[in-house]
């Protein structure tokens, strides 16, 4: 029925640009009342910024057009969004954890009728109004600190109503969710849905999308891909509109892999990964991919020390080890370059040559006192090694490209001479010309003896240098590959579907 | 039932509250005067300057700041307020009162001025604020004390309500002191329970990004705040010319600490967006009854002020262990059930 109806809200040639990036590039989507529309990409894919948009919060680049019940809207500011019934359900929920839930609920109501004091008879009504229009029931007294977070996200689906929302953005609403949690959500979507609201329901699990939309539409890369309707479309169709077309890359094999050198049975850690194991061999590029949120940097972290299981054994050369700091695991020999190199893997404010002999600072000291002519030497040695331009130890690091700032983090880790280099998400934000040089690289330590696994969003990346190929899904790993032969849709099927799911 | 006693008892008033319950009953075995209604008027009396004050730094703890302009606040009042009425014979309580609260409030002005339009971090704004106040009264005062104000003002800090005089000749009744202190508490109190700007300070603490979404003007919010605070010191400074008689502009050196210890004791979250009246008063009592204690047990003051030091150490540690304890246990990734992934 809600097929004939107009749109409550249209978009047509939406872009955004930031400098130097096409965040969105001509998307054209409409979302009607009663329907409860699918956005579905990979990571980076453009769904946020579609969002943001929607929101008020961006403005897109001129040529748009916004059309909200029929009518076009010039200049779509938060206020103006909202006023229009366009309300963002963000992933943390916006609320306020030291208020109680009748406030959290009725707040704004009570900001906009401009009281100076508060009336809490009316914030009560309006807050149990609002739940019990959502079917449930939460202590309106109740700090909401103490709710958990399905209940936290029913009050900030309950604020929705106060404000008369029309259309209702849930960003990623089950990512936080158990199973029943999510089985309750989706009763509530669906009531709201059979009142005439429209919603839109971004979300990586395409099992939940089938279950609870009328319509999706992919988003690749900034670009509008297609729109679906759910029970006429198959998740191998989605699959594929997600992945595009396969550009083969060079795959970069290993070419002398060795004997196993670090070995995962079993490990796990409440809230963080479950049951996971694998291994690595010498000359080895393990890849492990996934979504956000799936549980990759979590494991990983854990063989550093960062993030140590409950239970579960890890094996460095047939060796019990369990390294409960990055000291511990430095000093067996395994390194880590986290994702966010500017603020975990470098001191910005330092030359290159104290970043890059910073982990291995305690060899040049001797009396109390650093000898920095040897210091000097081996920063040049490495400056060489890894070709970083420009080849200045005295520049302040974060004058060097995002490309060189990263191979000076992996030449402070080499400096310490590791078995076992885990790199996380190493070329995120780094053009293209010195992402290759990267892949190289790395290629090139593991053809010199090295283990080294690659924690990366990026499907052409993992195909690229990869041996083999874990894909992990809700903290667990779903999938196992040889990389030879191995295709994208392959990958996108393991991290979105629960094995044996496809049939959906 | 059982659910209401657990909450009641999760609440941070209610351990509070268990403490200081320890505290008054370790110092009556040390000394049964503890209990004495002539002993808890005098503790209360002497105390309801820090209670006042700390209503102030209550308001700018929620907001997630804090203030170290405390002790310049109270002496640039007391100071200019006693001087004026050493050299003119200005002896008017209310209208004192009136001066001493716009001082303070100016003072506040500016340190909120300086916190939410500079954004300069609010220890540094008050430490700076603080030092340029005491450098003008050194320069003022030469150091000091204003000495022979009126009668006037040293009658109305002996003045006590439902007055009688016992056998032995002493004066018994309400300090006039703690009606004014139970005053503040009750403003300060409706402000934040029942007024949008109250509760919208509260909410502004808890999650600043969410404030500003709803449309909440938080840079004006967060000058209130630290305006409030400052009228609060005035109001304070005052009340402590009545009780002293006289203006030591030094008095209140260190005095910033015993304000955010009361406040802290009473369970306010230094992150901003916890605590409560009733909290910091039981912290103020808190604070005030094992001073009291220790020095009628005959402790020395330096160990008095060594246990306060502790104790406050050991309130904050107990918060922020929560607060780690609650981040490790946080679910980071939404695990599947063994079932699904076995079907």
């Amino acid at each position: 029925m809600s097929r004939q109806q107009a749109p409550f809200l249209r978009l047509t040639n939406v872009s955004k640009t930031f400098p130097g990036v096409n965040a969105l590039t001509n998307i054209n989507f409409d979302v009607r009342p009663g329907e409860v529309h699918g956005l579905i990409g990979e990571n980076g894919a453009g769904k946020s910024t579609l969002i943001k948009v929607l929101a008020g919060v961006y403005q897109p680049d001129p040529g748009a057009e916004i059309e909200i019940e029929g009518e076009k809207v010039t200049a779509l500011t938060p206020t103006e969004s909202m006023r229009r019934g366009v309300m963002v359900i963000y992933q943390d929920f916006s609320l306020f954890p030291t208020l109680s839930v009748k406030e959290n609920i009725a707040f704004s109501q009570q900001i906009e009728k401009r009281r100076r004091l508060i009336d809490w008879k009316a914030m009560e009504e309006t807050s149990r109004r609002a739940l019990s229009t959502l079917g449930v029931e939460i202590d309106l007294n109740a700090r909401l600190s103490s709710l958990s977070t399905a209940r936290q996200q029913l009050v900030a689906i309950a604020r929705a109503l106060v404000y008369d929302a029309k259309l209702l953005v849930m960003d990623e609403p089950t990512s936080a969710l158990s199973s029943g949690e999510v089985e309750h959500l989706f009763r509530v979507v669906n009531e709201l849905k059979a009142r005439g609201m429209a919603i839109i329901f971004i979300s990586h699990k395409l099992d939940e999308l089938f279950k609870i939309t009328d319509r999706m539409t992919v988003l690749r890369d900034g670009h509008y891909i297609g729109t679906r309707i759910s029970s006429e479309t198959d998740t191998n169709e989605i699959i594929t509109m997600m992945v595009g077309r396969e550009i083969k890359e060079q795959h970069l094999a290993g070419k002398n892999i060795g004997e196993t050198v670090l070995e995962v049975k079993n490990i796990s850690k409440r809230g963080n990964y479950q049951d996971v194991s694998f291994s690595v061999r010498r000359g080895e590029v393990l890849g492990i991919t996934g979504l956000v949120g799936a549980g990759r940097t979590e494991t990983v972290r854990a063989l550093f020390g960062l993030n140590p299981p409950d239970s579960g054994e890890i094996l460095l050369e047939g060796r019990k080890i369990a390294p409960k700091s990055p000291a511990q695991a430095q000093a067996l020999g395994i390194a880590y370059v986290p994702e966010s190199r500017q603020t975990e893997g470098l001191v910005l404010q330092q030359d290159s040559e104290s970043n890059l002999t910073l982990s291995i600072l305690r060899r040049f000291v001797r009396n109390g006192l650093i000898r920095f002519g040897e210091r000097r030497k081996k920063a040049v040695e490495l400056i060489e090694q890894l070709n970083v331009k420009p080849a200045y130890p005295h520049m302040q690091v974060d004058k060097f490209s995002g490309g060189n700032q990263q191979k000076i983090v992996v030449a402070k880790w080499l400096a310490t001479n590791p078995k076992v280099l885990i790199v996380d998400e190493p070329t995120n934000g780094i053009d293209v010309g010195a992402k290759t040089e990267i892949h190289h690289l790395l290629r090139e330590l593991a053809d010199e003896g090295m283990a080294v696994i690659m924690v990366s969003s990026e499907l052409p990346e993992i195909l690229s240098i990869s041996d083999r190929v874990l894909v992990m899904r809700r903290g667990r790993i779903n999938g196992e590959f040889n990389a030879d032969g191995l295709s994208q849709e392959q990958i996108m099927e393991k991290a979105v579907l629960a094995s044996g799911e496809k049939e959906a | 039932m059982k659910e209401k006693l657990t909450r009641a008892l999760r609440n941070k008033e209610a351990s509070v509250l268990i403490i200081l319950i320890a505290v008054m009953i370790i110092a009556t075995i040390f000394n049964p005067k503890f209990l004495s209604f002539v002993n808890m008027m005098d503790v209360l009396k002497s105390n309801s300057v820090l209670g006042i004050c700390a209503l102030g730094m209550l308001l700018i703890i929620l907001t997630g700041g804090i203030d170290a302009s405390v002790c310049g606040c109270l002496a640039l009042v007391t100071v200019l307020t006693g001087q004026l009425a050493k050299t003119t014979g200005f002896d008017n309580i209310p209208l004192l009162y009136v001066m001493g609260v716009a001082i303070g409030g100016v003072v506040g002005m500016a340190n909120g001025l300086l916190v939410s339009y500079l954004e300069l971090p609010p220890i540094i704004a008050t430490l700076g604020v603080n030092s340029v106040i005491m450098g003008f009264i050194k320069y003022y005062t030469n150091g000091t004390w204003i000495n022979n104000l009126p009668a006037k003002i040293g009658n109305f800090g002996l003045y006590k309500f439902f007055a009688y005089t016992d056998a032995a000749g002493s004066v018994i009744g309400l300090p006039v002191q703690l009606a004014l202190y139970a005053l503040m508490c009750l403003l300060t109190w409706f402000l934040l329970k029942r007024t949008m700007l109250g509760r919208s300070i509260m909410a502004m603490g808890g999650n600043p990004v969410s404030a500003a979404r709803i449309g909440l003007k938080t840079k004006r919010l967060t000058t209130f705040a630290y305006a409030f605070a400052g009228m609060m010191y005035g109001f304070a400074g005052i009340t402590y010319t009545g009780i002293m008689k006289c203006v030591d502009p030094n008095a209140f050196l260190g005095f910033e600490m015993d304000v955010i210890g009361a406040v802290v004791l009473g369970g306010a979250l230094m992150t901003g967006g916890q605590g409560s009246v009733l909290g910091t008063f039981l912290g103020m009592l808190l604070f005030a009854f094992i001073s009291n204690g220790l020095t009628l047990a005959r402790i020395s003051t330096y160990w008095q002020s060594i246990i306060v030091g502790v104790i406050i150490l050991l309130a904050v540690s107990f918060d922020m262990f929560k607060l780690h304890r609650e981040e490790r246990l946080q679910t980071k990734v939404d695990i599947e059930a063994k079932e699904a992934a076995a079907e």
